[in-house]
């Protein structure tokens, strides 16, 4: 039953940002000059962005209630309504035959409609995935509970571009836990949809459904596309903006430019990286006849709709984009400091960035990302796929046989924004997890997957190699998922309690259900393992050594006294503590955890904090296979006791 | 034997170094999930 609530909620939700859309597709007078199959699927990611826009103005008043977050939901429903009664009043064009279901479109639709399956009983299970528990789920939950968006001064987490979290926020407020997850699943299959839309322009139906399945059935995809991660839905911001771009040029039309700049716009104001794309379109503009008034809708859209966040966060810590531009524009007194500020870019980027970044990595990576990658990329178990590489000799074939259509086809502007989108993000030295590149995956395989089929009608030889290489992508991807899924079948199957299923897949949660039934809402707990936060049901505080500073954890910068005042200020009552201090003490040893270990033995030393409660924690390795291995580590709960202290 | 012309040659050289980049893409992607294939048949099982 909650389930059938969850799909619905997430379906009204889903009718809603179709209608926003397709009103501001229809204000720009683009709604009947998309083509037919690309209209819907562009209404419902633009709207998904609008939604997320509205959303912005009522979270920063403080006015996250139930009746407002209706009004916002039913004022796109209504537009819906509007849209599609005044649309059946039109004499409709002649519509084009559909096509013919021949057994490879049955095979693919079949595929589609398993896959839907299997993010679904991953959508309705209790939410496991780290990042969406540490963050795209828990600020949504911490927003809806206090009914306002509440900035955290921490490093890449704690406030970052909020445009599909407040999405998020409108699904849980709604509709509770699993009308959440279940909208978050579905915004994740919208770039396959428009994939799929604008892959006909090019292709026949059998070859764009199998593009858009490929798209489905990528690893990096399959893991994040469920969980709260937001570049999978990036990807139909990315895709709108690079047609409507390409559109732009093509048909020298400044609306086109608009549209660009909205959907850019959004992925400005939902990630960082959102403004590397942004520049990578405006670049992808210029070439046109009409470049100054292109460039100058398009940058006037992207502010318009992109801008929310950063004042947000400039208005509250001195830094648009806190605390990356720290060393230009300082922060807030006591949210940042020269030496974490260090720290973070020494560690942080050393760890998430580590290959070189010249010239001779850039061309490397995409290969190395394919076959044996750095393992922080992230590019095995959920990398991009054998795909894209598999397709290039294909590709290149087709580039040479149409060589002279390349200046002015439409791909090509898609193809530009690719690259130097690549580029910039390989060669800015941020995180070199390949599932950032997921936005513009899409634009890749489009691009690749159009070249390789023109090559394939221009030579049948090339036929038999290339539909084996697809098959057999699709059968290995299709495979990953179906194990993928048997976690969350397992679930489901075998009436495993919530309990029980979080202890089996989220890393350390043994200390939680405690924590839960003993400490209250006054409490406040101090840890480290921050995808425990969301399943924490009383007030946390995320103290990971290189993110924040409200607790100084840099190695040597601080002492015990200085973290008994901080723990005061933030009114910390409880330290959750990896491992625990007797273990600490003999000098067991966990990630990123000696100072903390070390002050608050400190603290127990002097009287001001005592161990309640001691646990053993597991992490395993995959959620999807258990076994692959398992770290056990001790938990402490300990109480901080200010009134017995002798410091 | 009558030598091939280069115009059957050059094909099918084409095409053979196609299969061979395919299969090749394949094997080399597959290849890195060598280590993972015991405890995936563990959990299979």
């Amino acid at each position: 039953m909650d389930g059938l609530l969850a799909i619905a909620t997430a379906l009204f939700l889903a009718a809603s940002a179709a209608g926003l859309g397709a009103v501001i597709l229809k204000a720009l007078g683009l709604r009947e000059r998309l083509p037919a199959l690309e209209s819907w699927p562009v209404s419902v990611i633009i709207g998904v962005g609008a939604l997320g826009w509205l959303m912005f103005f009522p979270a920063v008043a403080g006015a996250l209630t139930r009746p407002v977050l209706f009004s916002i939901a039913a004022a796109g429903v209504l537009c819906l309504a509007i849209v599609v009664h005044r649309h059946d009043e039109q004499p409709r064009p002649p519509g084009r035959m559909p096509p013919t279901i021949s057994p490879i479109i049955a095979l693919l639709a079949l595929l589609t409609a398993v896959i839907i399956g299997f993010d679904l009983i991953e959508a309705l299970a209790p939410p496991a995935d780290a990042d969406s528990l540490a963050y795209h789920f828990a600020l949504p939950k911490q927003y809806v509970a206090a009914q306002r968006v509440t900035f955290i001064p921490r490093a890449v987490d704690g406030s970052p571009p909020l445009l599909l979290h407040m999405t998020y926020t409108l699904a849980l407020g709604l509709g509770g836990e699993a009308a959440m997850t279940v909208w978050s699943t579905m915004i994740g299959w919208l770039p396959a949809w428009l994939l799929y839309a604008v892959s006909r322009r090019f292709l026949a139906p059998a070859w764009a459904l199998a593009l858009a399945v490929l798209f489905l059935e990528t690893p990096a995809v399959v893991y994040s596309g469920a969980a709260g991660h937001v570049e999978v839905k990036l990807a139909g911001f990315a895709l709108v903006a690079a047609i409507a771009a390409a559109d732009s040029i093509r048909l020298s039309d400044a609306r086109y430019a608009v549209l660009a700049g909205l959907a850019a716009g959004f992925f400005v104001a939902a990630k960082y990286n959102g403004l590397i794309f942004a520049g990578a379109i405006g670049l992808a503009l210029l070439p046109q006849r009409h470049w100054l008034r292109a460039g100058l809708v398009y940058g006037v859209t992207v502010i318009a709709v992109g801008w929310q966040w950063y004042a947000w966060t400039y208005a509250n810590s001195g830094d648009p984009m806190f605390p990356l531009l720290y060393g230009w524009l300082g922060a807030t007194d006591g949210f940042w400091s020269p030496g974490i500020a260090d720290y973070f870019s020494t560690v942080n980027f050393g760890e998430d960035a580590p290959a070189p970044h010249n010239f001779l990595w850039l061309l490397a990576y995409p290969f190395l990302a394919t076959f044996d990658g750095i393992p922080i990329w992230d590019s095995a178990r959920t990398g991009l796929g054998p795909f894209l590489v598999l397709a290039l000799p294909f590709a290149a074939g087709g580039v040479w046989h149409r060589r002279r259509d390349i200046p002015l086809h439409p791909l090509t502007t898609i193809a530009l924004i690719a690259v130097v989108f690549y580029g910039a993000w390989y060669l800015s030295g941020t995180s070199q997890r390949v599932r950032h590149l997921v936005p513009v995956y899409p634009l890749a395989l489009l691009v690749l997957g159009v070249a390789a089929a023109r090559f394939r009608e221009r030579w049948t030889g090339a036929s038999a190699p290339l539909i084996a290489g697809i098959a057999a992508t699709l059968f290995i991807q299709f495979g990953g998922h179906a194990v993928f899924a048997r976690n969350y079948a397992q679930y489901w199957a075998s009436g495993e309690s919530r309990e029980a299923f979080l202890l089996r897949n989220v890393a350390r949660y043994a200390p939680v259900p405690w924590i839960n039934s003993h400490l209250s809402k006054n409490d406040r707990l101090l840890l480290t393992e921050r995808q425990l936060v969301y399943h924490i049901e009383i007030p946390t505080y995320t103290a990971q050594t290189r993110f924040q500073f409200l607790v100084d954890l840099v190695p040597g910068d601080s002492n015990p006294r200085r973290f008994r005042d901080e723990l005061q200020r933030l009114g910390i009552t409880h330290i959750l503590l990896m491992p625990s201090l007797e273990d600490a003490r003999r000098g067991v040893r966990h990630v990123w955890t000696d100072d903390l270990a070390a002050y608050t033995a400190a603290l127990a030393d002097a009287g001001c904090a005592h161990v309640l409660k001691t646990f053993s924690t597991q992490a395993a390795a995959s959620r999807t296979v258990p076994g692959l291995a398992n770290g056990t580590v001790s938990a402490d709960v300990i109480e901080v006791s200010p009134r017995t202290c002798r410091f | 034997m009558r030598p091939q012309s280069a115009s059957t040659l050059v094909p099918a050289t084409f095409k053979v170094l196609l299969w061979l980049w395919v299969l090749g893409v394949l094997a080399g992607y597959l290849y890195q999930f060598r280590g993972f294939v015991a405890p995936l048949l563990q959990v299979m099982s």
